[in-house]
């Protein structure tokens, strides 16, 4: 597998934390890329926000797909008892 | 011919569309301006930062959750707040993006719509004038407001054809209950062909969120070096874990005490506002709460009653509703 070589520069006050995270690192290699890894794969606040619409992750119980109707156009005329229904409908909420 | 819009503020989330394509959905997250100079970073196309013509500056949205610890109100008066205005604002400024007019669906709980849908007409009605991100001035003037009750939204989108023609199926021509599970409601609807069944029909203060808050409480006393938001442990629902002092924490022994009443509690609400389940044609599991609990109530309820199904992608799924009504409205005109 080809690899990729990167350099970087630590200063050694500022970045002290980090250059003393990394010395203690039996693998710095290892630690550095599954470090920048866990970075980069972390989920932001707006895949947070758009998993909490999906929070079947988080029941942990069976997840099955619920069976959708299919929403085609109408071949003929639309169904006269939902025109009704329809019509009654936009009374109420029409005021 | 008028964009027609699609707007659902709900207590957690805000969701938007438009006839031009365009969406929009963002926490209904609102915070005041944090300080009065205006730096480039703030100013990014995706920040959402909403100036009202009074010159009050809010944070909204991601923009207010990174910036500012919000505090949202969530009674039925929130409706007539700045913050429900700035985030009307907000969906607005995602959908249109310039002075112009529209025609808007919306929706109002169930258990709130007649109470509170002449003033809500007039929140939504007339010119909105705002600044999004400190750039110029923008009025979007809604001509026309149509406001249903929410669980409306879900039922007729699988009811009608994207274009607003209505189908041949359950949703449009039998009897069909709906369970609308949102953050702090839950709305039982039951309709014959589209028409509302009044009698059986009831709006309750119970949902997820409640459950979502009392998960926070727990999660605060037994980890008393951090105050999580309830946005923030919701996410971590999502994932199913969070991170306390560099460890990751296992959230199921905190959630689960509280998911399994929740279903337990709507489930018994639903019998006894369905108390006879052979007379349906099809029950609707919807909201926000549906996606959360919907594969759990759906596995309770499918021995008793027909077509049980979770609305697809519960999330968009009234506003959604809402645009295809909007079209059969006012398309045309």
């Amino acid at each position: 597998m080809a690899s990729v070589r990167y350099t970087f520069s630590l200063d050694a006050l500022k970045d002290a934390e980090v250059v003393k995270w990394l010395d203690s690192q039996p693998n710095t290699s290892a630690a550095v890329r599954e470090a920048l890894k866990a970075y980069v794969e972390k989920p932001t606040n707006a895949d947070l926000n758009a998993k909490l619409d999906d929070i079947l992750n988080a029941i942990q119980t069976a997840r099955w797909t619920s069976p959708i109707p299919e929403l085609q156009e109408p071949q003929g005329d639309e169904p006269a008892v939902a025109l009704k229904g329809f019509g009654r409908m936009v009374d109420k909420f029409g005021g | 011919m008028t964009t027609l819009s699609a707007i659902d503020i709900g207590y957690r989330g805000t969701k938007a569309l438009a006839t031009n394509g365009r969406q929009a959905h963002f926490p209904s997250e609102v915070g005041p301006e944090r300080k009065k100079t205006f730096s480039l970073d703030e100013a990014r196309q995706d920040s959402m930062i909403i100036t009202t013509r009074e010159g009050e500056t809010w944070y909204a949205g991601q923009t207010a959750m990174k910036r500012t610890r919000s505090t949202g109100r969530r009674d039925a008066e929130w409706l007539f707040t700045d913050s429900y205005k700035v985030l009307l604002y907000a969906a607005l400024s995602e959908l249109h993006k310039a002075t112009t007019t529209t025609s808007v669906v919306t929706g109002l709980p169930l258990e709130h719509w007649e109470a509170l849908v002449e003033r809500a007409r007039e929140v939504f009605l007339g010119d909105h004038t705002f600044k999004r991100n400190g750039g110029r001035w923008q009025t979007v003037t809604v001509e026309n407001v149509f406001i249903v009750t929410q669980p409306y939204g879900s039922l007729l989108d699988l009811a009608m054809t994207d274009t607003g023609k209505f189908l041949d199926n359950p949703f449009a021509t039998g009897t069909v209950g709906v369970a609308d599970i949102g953050g702090v409601t839950l709305n039982l609807l039951v309709t014959e062909a589209l028409d509302e069944v009044g009698q059986w029909t009831q709006g309750d203060d119970l949902g997820l969120l409640e459950a979502i808050d009392e998960i926070t409480s727990d999660i605060k006393a037994d980890c008393p070096a951090f105050k999580p938001r309830t946005r923030e442990v919701a996410g971590w629902l999502a994932v199913g874990t969070f991170e306390y002092q560099s460890k990751q924490v296992d959230i199921a022994p905190y959630a689960t005490p509280h998911l399994e009443p929740l279903v337990e509690t709507i489930l018994n609400r639903i019998s006894e506002v369905w108390p006879e389940p052979g007379r349906y044609n099809a029950m609707l599991l919807t909201g926000g709460g549906a996606a959360i609990l919907g594969p759990m109530l759906k596995a309770r309820m499918n021995s008793d009653y027909a077509n049980v199904t979770i609305a697809r992608d519960a999330v968009f799924a009234n506003v959604r509703g809402y645009l295809k009504l909007a079209r059969r409205l006012w398309e045309g005109d």
